[in-house]
C-alpha cells in the first residue's frame, strides 16, 4: 500500500491497517502510559503519524515493528508532557470507566479474579519504572519482539538493547521485591518454565 | 553493571506474559476516533500549508468551473504543496475532499455577496448616468426641474456600498 497508491486506495488501506492494529497499539500505549485516557491519546496520535509518514516506510522491517516505534515514541513523549497539549486536543476522549469499557478477552477458566489482581499488581509495578524501561519490557515480553526487532522498534544498537533490558529487569526486581508473596510466590524459589507458580505450603487451601 | 539472575528474568517474563490484555475502551472503536486521527493528521493545515492553500484557492474557485465554481479535481499546486510538507505521502484526496466540503459550505455565502456587489454596481452606474444626464440637460437647455432629481438610499443595497438610486424628479 505504500507505493504511491491512489487516494481512495490509500484511505481504504489505511483504514484496514487501523482496524487491524488499533487494539494492539492501544494495549502497548496503555502499558507504557498507564492510563486509559493517555493511551487513547497516544493511539490517536500514533495513527495520525502513521498516516503522515507512511510513505517513509520502506518495508525493510515488519510494518508492526515500524508501528511500534511510533507508538513507543509517542507514549514516551506523552509521559514527558505532563498536562500535555496532546491531552488538551482530545477533550472528547474521556477517561472511560465502568459501562464504557469493553472487555475483548474471552473469559476462560484462567481468567480468575486472582489472576486479574496479580496482573494489576504487575501493571502498577511497571508503571514505577521509567517509560523507556517500561517500553522495552512490554515489547519484549508482552508483544514478544525478538532482540533484533527491539533494535528496530527502539532504534537502538544490540548492545544498548541488552544493557537496557538488564537495567529494566533490575529495576523491576527492586519494585517487586517483597510484594509477590500475597500472590503465592515463594521468595527466592526458582520459577518453572510453564508459568505455574510455586505456591507456599498451604496456599490456596481452604 | 549487575546482571539479573536467570530466575529473575524468567519470573519477570512469566509475570508480564500473564498480564491480562487491557480492557479496550469503546471510544477506540467508534468512527469518531478515526475522524480524530484524520483531524490530527491534517493539523498541518494550521501550519505552512494554510497560506499555500489560500494562494491556490482563487484558481480553484474560478467562476467558469463546473459545480458552482468549485474545481472537482485536485489542483496540482496544492497537491505539490501537501506533498512537500508530507514527504512520501500519497496524493491527499482526503485533504482535498475536506477543502471541497469547506468551500461548498462557504459557496452560498459567496454567491450572496457576489449578487449584492452586482446590484451595487448597477445602482452606481445608474447614479452616474443620472448625474451625467443632469449635467447634459443643464448644459444643453433641459427643463429647470432636472436639477431637482431626488435620490433615496435603498436599504436593500446596504452591503453594496453607499449606492444611491434615482427615483425620478
Amino acid at each position: 500500500m505504500c507505493q504511491a497508491p491512489d487516494s481512495d486506495e490509500f484511505e481504504a488501506a489505511f483504514e484496514a491497517l487501523y482496524v487491524r492494529y488499533r487494539d494492539r497499539v492501544y494495549s502497548i500505549a496503555y502499558r507504557i502510559t498507564g492510563t486509559t485516557a493517555d493511551a487513547l491519546d497516544v493511539a490517536q496520535e500514533s495513527f495520525a503519524l502513521v498516516f503522515r509518514k507512511i510513505g517513509a516506510f520502506r518495508g525493510e522491517s515488519l510494518f508492526s515493528t515500524w508501528l511500534y516505534r511510533i507508538v513507543v515514541n509517542c507514549a514516551i513523549d506523552s509521559k514527558r508532557q505532563s498536562g500535555s497539549a496532546l491531552q488538551k486536543r482530545t477533550g472528547s476522549l474521556s477517561a472511560v470507566d465502568g459501562p464504557e469499557l469493553q472487555d475483548e478477552r474471552e473469559n476462560g477458566p484462567d481468567d480468575t479474579a486472582e489472576r486479574r489482581e496479580l496482573g494489576d499488581h504487575v501493571h502498577d509495578s511497571i508503571q514505577r519504572l521509567s517509560p523507556k524501561l517500561r517500553a522495552i519490557l512490554v515489547l519484549r515480553y508482552v508483544e514478544g519482539l525478538s532482540y533484533e526487532e527491539l533494535c528496530v522498534a527502539l532504534d537502538l544498537s544490540m548492545g544498548t538493547v541488552k544493557s537496557r533490558m538488564a537495567r529494566a529487569h533490575l529495576a523491576l526486581q527492586d519494585v517487586l521485591t517483597g510484594t509477590l508473596e500475597p500472590f503465592g510466590f515463594v521468595s527466592g524459589a526458582p520459577i518453572p518454565e510453564s508459568g505455574e507458580r510455586r505456591r507456599k505450603p498451604g496456599a490456596g487451601l481452604s | 553493571m549487575t546482571t539479573p539472575s536467570r530466575d529473575t528474568v524468567r519470573l519477570h517474563r512469566e509475570l508480564l506474559r500473564a498480564m491480562p490484555a487491557p480492557v479496550v475502551p469503546l471510544d477506540l472503536h467508534r468512527p469518531a476516533f478515526l475522524e480524530g486521527v484524520y483531524a490530527r493528521a491534517t493539523d498541518v493545515l494550521a501550519t505552512d500549508l494554510g497560506p499555500l492553500l489560500c494562494e491556490g484557492l482563487p484558481r480553484v474557485t474560478a467562476p467558469d468551473l463546473p459545480e458552482g465554481g468549485l474545481c472537482i479535481e485536485e489542483p496540482a499546486g496544492v497537491v505539490r504543496a501537501v506533498e512537500s510538507l508530507m514527504p512520501g505521502a500519497p496524493a491527499p484526496g482526503w485533504l482535498w475532499a475536506r477543502i471541497r466540503d469547506d468551500l461548498a459550505t462557504a459557496a452560498p455565502a459567496r454567491t450572496r455577496l457576489r449578487r449584492t456587489r452586482a446590484v451595487g454596481l448597477v445602482a452606481a452606474a445608474a447614479v452616474l448616468l443620472a448625474l451625467v444626464g443632469s449635467a447634459f440637460f443643464r448644459t444643453h437647455g433641459g427643463t429647470p426641474d432636472t436639477s431637482r432629481i431626488v435620490f433615496r438610499l435603498d436599504p436593500r443595497l446596504g452591503q453594496a456600498g453607499d449606492a444611491l438610486m434615482p427615483l425620478g424628479r
